[in-house]
């Protein structure tokens, strides 16, 4: 059975009288471990697949499967529940807390787990263990993101979901951000979805999910993905 | 201006109500009770200007220690400034009403312009007559039909229900009773509400009972005595009505008259002495006439008496003279018989002596002839012998012997023949001598016999001239002895007379003296405008206490709507940063961007301040006054919208808004288009000083860390939030501390200072057996404990060096217990702070807290004690005194003295006729020991606290209204102030809360990040709002207190606990309320780029 599993999901929002489906029958599967890219143009919904993967968002219809429980039929509870213990989530804004250090930061996330990480820890595997008492605002982008990535991670989820995480930074730090993220997915085993509409990184990828107007175009295999080091865009 | 521009700035206005509503309340609530406050002082003001004009109250009361008659009455109405003029009677009594008694002034009422008046509305009473003056408001019941009848006040609480009908007693008089009052007893035909007395629960101070009147009474003019003047007049003044009461305007005008008044106030003196003095002139020549008269009667009775006397003298003398010239007949007369007979006496003898010769002879014949008979008799017998010698010798025939015996018989016969003739002729001889004898005997016999019975006679007449004589002494000496004891009697009469007469004449001297001194009789006439009528003048005092306060507490509101005007357009100037930027892109002038946000700032606070200063100037005099309306019986509550005031209290709360607005716009306009068209850097996380005590900050989870730096991140946040909690909190504390400060007024004084409940005050000249009838009477019920004390109204003035300064000066109960040591019993005396016993001694006085604030003193110090006058001022000289110790005690001015120092300080002995006693509680046991006392003589007046404590009780109550605004101005503030602080907070940390959201953080933890921040702001700030309240409840009691009472100092635990508790509730809901907003931010503005 397949780690994340998508079948015929759809999201419709009533926009006054009309009716948009922003996810309209969307099915794909993830493996677990996997490098996701899910890639697909504004508009197509990508979004929307991340906010119900994330639990930020339930969907009209379908069933959405994570690691055997049916995350689409979580109430609001649940959903919190399986945002906490399940799900890292890496904001394209880092969106740190800014009256908190790196590791308070990082802290933030695992007080709240049963089974968190050493924030320190998870500082110094993303090279951060020497800004670890600065404020956000004593950090350069990258330096954020690495910071919002150990945040992610030191909840131990079960899967990483990326939005644009380089989308703010620029092309090296995206770069070594990306890098960061295929590291760890390889070292420690977990999935990691990043969303994109930059079709340059399907080639780090181990699975790419192509989305066009809400529904999956494509999806293709990597069976030897790219080092996120050699990749151009 | 451009359409669009317009209506974007429209647009902003209706697409963020809440704030808008933010800046609006605040606007409404700075203003409002910026407004509302400062125009209750005024509107109290005019509401007793109107009362006083529809009621014609007086301007000044004219007063005279002699009293008046019409000829002052018109006097005073000749000067210039008086409009109108009304005399009348006025008395203090102590009236018994239901068995409970009230001292009572007793006003006279002109019954037919009373009935004259019309008064429809509670409010106006019409009368043609500008003579009548007070005009009395008839709440119930009717005006007295006759003399008998009696109205009294509608608003004293009274002890029991007293209603129409029940009978009103006079028990005793500050003057005579009789003197002064024509009826004693009445029926209440009504209940009214006097201008008079616009304070309910201070009507005045009286020489009676406790010093305190407890109500006033209106009876018909007729009720009072007949010859009993005046007492004092009326007057109205011409202006003054048209001008406001209270105002310097109108003390000018009435002081003006006043004064013209007190100018003539010599002649009236003197007119009243002049008509004193003829009167009494006149009363005294009648009594002299009177006496003239009845001396020359009594004179005239004395020489009658006299003439009566000496007439019997003259009688008296004449009969003495008679009974002289009696003795003197009587005597030669008594001579006469003497010698008449001593005649008859030697006449006798005479005789006597011849009848003794003649005897003799007649005898010596006797003699002879009884020898003769004899010798014959022994003869015849010698014969009988013989003859019977012869029978026997007869009959024996002896012959012989019987010739012998014939023969002796023969010669016998013999011898005897003739011889008893011859004797019988001898005896004849012989008697008839003496028979011849006899008779010439018997002639001087008879003719001695007559002498004698002449002599007899003449003796007889003389033993009756004698006896005549004799009791016509003794009817002389009787006659004598009446005489001369009516003599005495005259004479002791005649000095008693003198001495009567010479008494009366003294007496009339003494009388002419008075009289001529009457002349130099120091009289005073007192001028009394308003400011001495105790009611409207504390109502007046209490209306510039709310100035006072008016002054304080709108600042608050100010500074809050100034603090969160800032905060909340700064935020709104910083959500528009891309706007203004854009706006700015576009060519808009900076003016005209500002303009925008002043536009909003101007209408949000624009509509507020005009809907809080129109309702609440509306409403905070009508609700304050109402408050008010426990106290004082003003039957009316103006509250006109002032424009002056609305215009200045809009002025500073829009004011302040544009400022606080332009200062929030000022920076951010400064910026470049481009900058601003960039997200704004997030401020800056910054350490904080918690931070170095590692091992707290440690501990800290990460929410409290956030919430810690957050809080000092955001300064004019914070500084609003603790200013508006701290606000709310100190008026929460104000509000409570206020009613324990009152509260504690009673339940300290009357629970924890006094220990007796009842006190019995008797005549200062009841003897030692009246006291002990009430001591024994006070033993029968319940504890018996009592004490005695002496108690005086004195007034104390504090001694001042420098000699320009104003020396305070109050009424004060002066108390001296009999028995020092044991007053404790009674009266625990303390100091407030620490509890310490104090203890009478001859050192110094004691003196109560108030009044040694309210005279600057301390221990150590010293002050002057002056006896009081009729109108309630010092008089005579004062009496220095050292304070020994100043004690706990809130209702009252009191100085206690023992009776040692009390001696040697007033140079007279403390007389203890104030009893304090423990009696029952019961009433009706009350009653019956009421009605026993006051039978008692020399009892005048028996009191129980609890009647003081019941009236405090209900004056009180007005406080607690008090305290309802004040709750109610904190919640606002609070709520206004948390629900913009938990606003911004929330829509400036969307972003951070959708973050947490995504991260997994469930709504409570979500709840608990956010309102941390907001509920340790209110801690905060309700700390500090309990130090700001203490230092704002201080103010507000100080400013609130009248003189005689002293409230509460200590605010209680309780109050702090209920003031904190309350600030988080207010907390509480806000943050309740505002969740559903925390609630519906979306997890997907997480993913949203920076603003």
């Amino acid at each position: 059975m397949a780690f994340i599993e998508f079948r015929d999901v759809r999201k419709i929002y009533q926009m006054g009288e009309v009716e948009v489906a922003a996810v309209d029958g969307m099915s794909f599967t993830v493996e677990k471990g996997e490098f996701v890219v899910v890639v697909g143009p504004s508009g197509s919904g990508k979004t929307t697949l991340l906010n119900m993967l994330g639990g930020m968002d339930s969907c009209t219809s379908g069933t959405i499967m994570l690691d055997g429980r049916e995350v689409s039929a979580f109430d609001e509870k649940e959903l919190t529940y399986y945002r906490r213990y399940d799900i890292g989530f890496v904001f394209q804004f880092y969106n740190l807390v800014q009256n908190l250090t790196a590791l308070e930061n990082v802290e933030l996330a695992s007080q709240i787990c049963t089974d968190p990480l050493d924030a320190a820890e998870v500082l110094a595997e993303v090279g951060l263990s020497h800004r670890i008492d600065n404020f956000p605002s004593q950090l350069s982008g990258g330096e954020q993101q690495r910071v919002a990535i150990a945040r992610a991670l030191a909840k131990n989820p079960k899967v990483l979901l990326a939005d644009e995480p380089t989308g703010a930074l620029d092309y090296k730090t995206g770069k070594a951000i990306l890098k960061l993220l295929q590291d760890t997915c390889a070292n420690t085993g977990k999935t990691v979805v990043l969303i994109t509409h930059n079709s340059a990184f399907t080639d780090i990828a181990d699975r790419v999910i192509h989305i066009r107007e809400g529904k999956v175009a494509a999806v293709e295999q990597n069976a030897h993905p790219a080092s996120a080091e050699t990749i151009e865009w | 201006m451009a359409g669009a521009f317009r209506k974007e700035v429209v647009r902003s206005i209706t697409h963020s109500l809440g704030r808008f509503l933010a800046i609006a309340i605040i606007a409404a609530l700075g203003c409002g009770f910026y407004a509302g406050l400062r125009l209750t002082g005024p509107d109290m003001r005019l509401a007793g200007d109107t009362y006083y004009d529809a009621t014609n109250l007086c301007d000044l009361r004219v007063v005279s220690s002699l009293g008046f008659t019409d000829d002052q009455i018109d006097e005073i109405s000749q000067v210039e400034g008086v409009s109108g003029f009304m005399p009348a009677y006025e008395s203090d009594v102590i009236a018994q009403i239901d068995g409970v008694q009230y001292t009572t002034r007793i006003h006279s009422l002109n019954v037919d312009k009373a009935r004259a008046s019309e008064c429809d509305d509670g409010l106006n009473v019409e009368s043609e007559d500008p003579n009548y003056i007070n005009r009395p408001i008839l709440v119930e019941g009717s005006w007295p039909e006759s003399n008998d009848e009696c109205l009294l006040s509608a608003d004293t609480v009274w002890s029991t229900e007293v209603s129409v009908g029940d009978k009103v007693l006079l028990a005793e008089g500050a003057s005579d009773l009789d003197d002064t009052f024509a009826v004693h007893e009445y029926t209440v035909s009504g209940f009214v509400r006097s201008s008079y007395y616009t304070c309910s629960t201070s009507v005045g101070s009286t020489s009676l009972g406790s010093g305190q009147l407890a109500t006033f009474a209106y009876v018909p003019e007729g009720a009072f005595a007949e010859d009993f003047p005046y007492t004092e007049a009326f007057v109205t003044v011409a202006g003054a009505r048209e001008v406001q009461w209270a105002t310097d305007d109108y003390q000018l005008l009435v002081d003006a008259t006043a004064s013209r008044i007190n100018g003539i106030s010599d002649d009236l003196l003197a007119s009243r002495l002049d008509g004193i003095r003829a009167d009494a002139q006149a009363e005294l020549d009648e009594s002299r006439a009177d006496f003239e008269a009845e001396r020359a009667d009594a004179l005239q009775k004395l020489d009658d008496a006299q003439a009566e006397l000496d007439d019997a003298k003259a009688k008296l003398d004449d009969a003495a003279a008679k009974l002289a010239s009696s003795q003197a007949t009587l005597d030669s007369s008594a001579r006469d018989l003497a010698s008449g007979q001593a005649q008859v006496d030697s006449g006798r003898a005479e005789l006597e002596a011849q009848f003794a010769a003649a005897e003799e002879q007649f005898a010596a014949a006797e003699a002879q002839l009884d020898a003769a008979q004899a010798s014959y008799d022994a003869a015849m017998s010698q014969r009988a012998q013989l003859v019977e010698q012869l029978a026997q010798a007869q009959a024996a025939g002896a012959y012989d012997v019987v010739a012998q015996l014939e023969a002796a018989i023969a010669q016998i016969d013999a011898q005897t023949a003739g011889v008893p003739e011859q004797i019988a002729q001898g005896r004849a001889q012989l008697a008839e001598q003496r028979s011849q004898a006899q008779a010439s005997m018997d002639a001087a016999e008879g003719e001695l016999a007559s002498s004698q019975a002449a002599i007899d006679s003449g003796r007889a007449q003389l033993e009756s001239g004698c006896r005549q004589l004799a009791s016509g002494r003794s009817e002389y000496e009787d006659g004598l002895a009446q005489y001369e004891e009516g003599a005495n009697e005259l004479s002791t009469q005649r000095a008693d007379a003198e001495e009567q007469f010479a008494d009366a004449e003294a007496k009339l001297a003494d009388a002419q003296a008075d009289v001529d001194a009457i002349a130099d009789t120091e009289g005073e006439v007192y001028v009394l405008d308003l400011t001495k009528n105790i009611g409207a003048e504390s109502f007046k005092s209490d209306a510039g206490r709310i100035d006072q306060i008016a002054q304080v507490f709108p600042f608050l509101f100010f500074l809050v709507a100034a603090l969160v005007s800032l905060t909340t357009m700064t935020r709104m100037v910083e959500e528009e940063r891309v706007l203004i930027g854009t706006f700015k892109a576009l060519g808009y002038s900076k003016a005209r961007i500002t303009s925008k946000y002043l536009i909003y700032a101007i209408v949000a606070s624009g509509v507020g301040a005009i809907i809080g200063i129109v309702s609440l100037s509306k409403f905070l005099p009508w609700f304050i006054m109402g408050a008010y309306a426990i106290i004082y019986a003003v039957p009316c509550r103006p509250c006109p919208i002032d424009p002056a005031m609305t215009a200045a209290a809009a002025g500073l709360g829009v004011g302040i808004t544009v400022i606080a607005t332009w200062f929030a716009a000022a920076s951010t306009l400064r910026e470049r288009p481009a900058f601003l068209m960039l997200p704004r850097a997030p401020k800056a996380g910054k350490r904080i000083l918690l931070e170095r005590i590692r091992p707290v900050w440690r501990r800290l989870s990460f929410s409290w860390k956030v919430t810690s730096r957050n809080l000092f991140r955001y300064k004019r946040r914070f500084i609003m939030a603790i200013v508006g909690i701290a606000g709310c909190t100190a008026l929460l504390l104000t509000g409570l501390g206020l009613q324990n400060a009152i509260n504690d007024i009673i339940d300290k004084q009357y629970g924890e200072l006094y220990h007796y409940n009842t006190i019995v005050r008797m005549a200062s000249d009841s003897t030692d057996d009246e006291k002990s009838q009430v001591e024994q009477r006070v033993e029968e019920d319940a504890s018996g404990e009592y004490a005695w004390l002496a108690t005086a109204n004195k007034q104390a003035q504090s001694i001042s060096d420098d000699e320009s300064a104003d020396v305070s000066q109050h009424r004060v109960d002066i108390v001296v217990p009999e028995n020092p040591d044991t007053l404790s019993d009674f009266n625990t005396l303390r100091t407030r702070e620490g509890h310490e016993e104090l203890a009478l001694s001859d050192d110094g006085v004691l003196v109560s807290e108030k009044l040694a604030m309210e005279l600057s003193l301390e221990v150590g110090s010293t002050f002057s004690i002056f006896d009081e006058d009729a109108v309630g001022d010092a008089t005579g000289d004062g009496r220095e005194v050292t304070v020994a110790g100043i004690m706990e005690n809130y209702v009252g001015h009191y100085v206690y003295f023992t009776p040692t120092l009390y001696e040697q300080v007033m140079g007279e002995e403390p007389v203890f006729t104030t009893l304090y006693a423990n009696e029952v509680e019961d009433e009706g046991a009350r009653e019956v020991l009421s009605d026993e006392l006051l039978a008692t003589d020399g009892v005048k007046t028996v009191t129980y606290n609890d009647e003081t404590i019941d009236s405090y009780r209900t004056m009180l109550k007005s406080v607690d209204s008090v305290v309802v605004v004040l709750v109610i101005a904190a919640a606002l503030l609070a709520f206004v102030v948390l629900y913009n602080l938990t606003n911004i907070n929330i829509t400036e940390r969307v972003r951070e809360i959708a973050t947490l959201k995504v991260l997994g953080f469930t709504p409570r933890e979500v709840d608990a990040y956010i309102y941390r921040e907001t509920l340790l702001l209110a801690v905060i700030g309700a700390l500090v709002g309990l130090l700001l309240g203490i230092v704002m409840e201080g103010f507000v009691v100080v400013t609130a207190e009248v003189d005689q009472v002293m409230f509460g100092r200590d605010i209680h635990a309780a109050s702090f606990i209920i003031a904190f508790l309350l600030t988080m509730v207010f907390s509480v809901i806000v943050t309740l309320a505002m969740r559903p907003k925390l609630r519906r931010i979306d997890m997907v503005e997480s993913l949203k780029s920076n603003e």
